[in-house]
């Protein structure tokens, strides 16, 4: 997985501008005006699902209509359990098996918005990603919790360093839900790690 | 009719046409996003060429940037404009100033929905961060 912030508005230049003006915005308020740019890649179609559902956002993802998968063996994600459990090696066959079927049904003239029903979840996929710091916040509450999926989890965590790399003080407080309000909200099904997340959380991108 | 005066850019998103020519080749052909948007960084004429040629209805591509604005007008008036296109965010600097923000996408659908002057102060705030997409939507093509 690799992620890169492409491009995003920088707050600082907002808020000098407007200082210049005589005016004047809370960090809340900025925080739905500006926006943050990703070159995603190398994450599964199953983790992109989850990432499309923040609706708040504007994507833009690489098509299987118009792109021929051709290292779906090299490139297909495998969760860590599978290893762990000793499935890899069926794992990976099943890809070779599907890369093969994948194949020999675009060579028989099947088109390949057709012949993608074949692939699996572990297909690699490549996303632009454009949300506002607002809805980032929202989405790293979510998504860093230690109860969302590794992948999304790995995911947003990047998303957040990246932002904290170039706008550390608006995203000091961004992070799980948990982390944002000082209380988890997950009840019953909470993790249970409040103090780990609060120490993680305080300091990931700023080391 | 919103008749929102006084607009005046604030700030965007740096290469907006370069960042829709990257969500081009996204979308279409094999590589990573950031390789893309590093090749076109080389090739700004390629990244024209694309620009110049995308259909201004294929709008996901026309997303990924954000253009600031300040804004004079009343509060009905901007409760108007954000009724009429929900993708346009605001907040209060003072009695009848406000900050606004959108992407291009928005920009050009609210444009696109009527005439008035407030529109064409926004049309023409783009004109110099996006000059292809906004030399299309003058030639109407």
């Amino acid at each position: 997985m690799e992620v890169k912030l492409i491009s995003y508005l920088s707050p600082r230049e907002v808020l000098s501008f407007l200082s210049e003006m005589g005016l004047s915005l809370s960090l809340e308020e900025l925080m739905k005006h500006i926006s943050f740019t990703f070159s995603i890649s190398g994450i599964s179609r199953a983790c992109s699902h989850q990432l499309v559902r923040h609706r708040m956002a504007s994507y833009t993802q690489q098509s299987q209509r118009y792109t021929r998968i051709s290292r779906l063996i090299e490139e297909a994600i495998i969760p860590e359990s599978v290893r762990l459990k000793g499935y890899e090696e069926d794992y990976r066959n099943f890809l070779i098996e599907c890369q093969k079927f994948y194949e020999s049904m675009i060579n028989a003239g099947i088109p390949e918005e057709d012949a993608r029903f074949i692939l699996p979840n572990a297909t690699p996929t490549n996303i632009i990603v454009t949300m506002t710091a607002k809805n980032l916040y929202h989405f790293f509450g979510l998504r860093c919790c230690y109860r969302a999926q590794w992948e999304i989890r790995e995911l947003a965590d990047k998303m957040l360093i990246e932002c904290r790399r170039v706008a550390p003080e608006m995203f000091r407080k961004a992070g799980p839900y948990c982390f944002q309000k000082g209380y988890c909200e997950e009840g019953k099904l909470s993790c249970g790690r409040i103090e780990e997340v609060k120490e993680k959380y305080s300091k990931l991108g700023y080391e | 009719m919103v008749k929102l005066v006084k607009l005046q850019l604030v700030a965007y998103t740096s290469n907006i046409e370069l960042l829709i020519a990257t969500a081009m080749l996204t979308t279409c052909k094999p590589g990573t996003p950031w390789e893309h948007y590093k090749e076109l960084k080389k090739k700004p004429e390629i990244a024209e060429k694309l620009v110049k040629n995308i259909p201004l209805k294929h709008g996901s591509v026309l997303e990924h940037n954000r253009i600031i604005w300040i804004v004079e007008g009343t509060e009905n008036e901007i409760l108007k404009l954000i009724y009429e296109n929900r993708f346009f965010e605001a907040s209060k600097l003072s009695d009848n100033l406000w900050i606004l923000s959108a992407n291009l996408r928005a920009v050009i659908d609210y444009t696109a929905s009527g005439e008035d002057e407030f529109r064409r102060e926004l049309l023409d705030s783009i004109r110099y961060l996006a000059p292809n997409i906004w030399r299309r939507i003058k030639d109407g093509s």
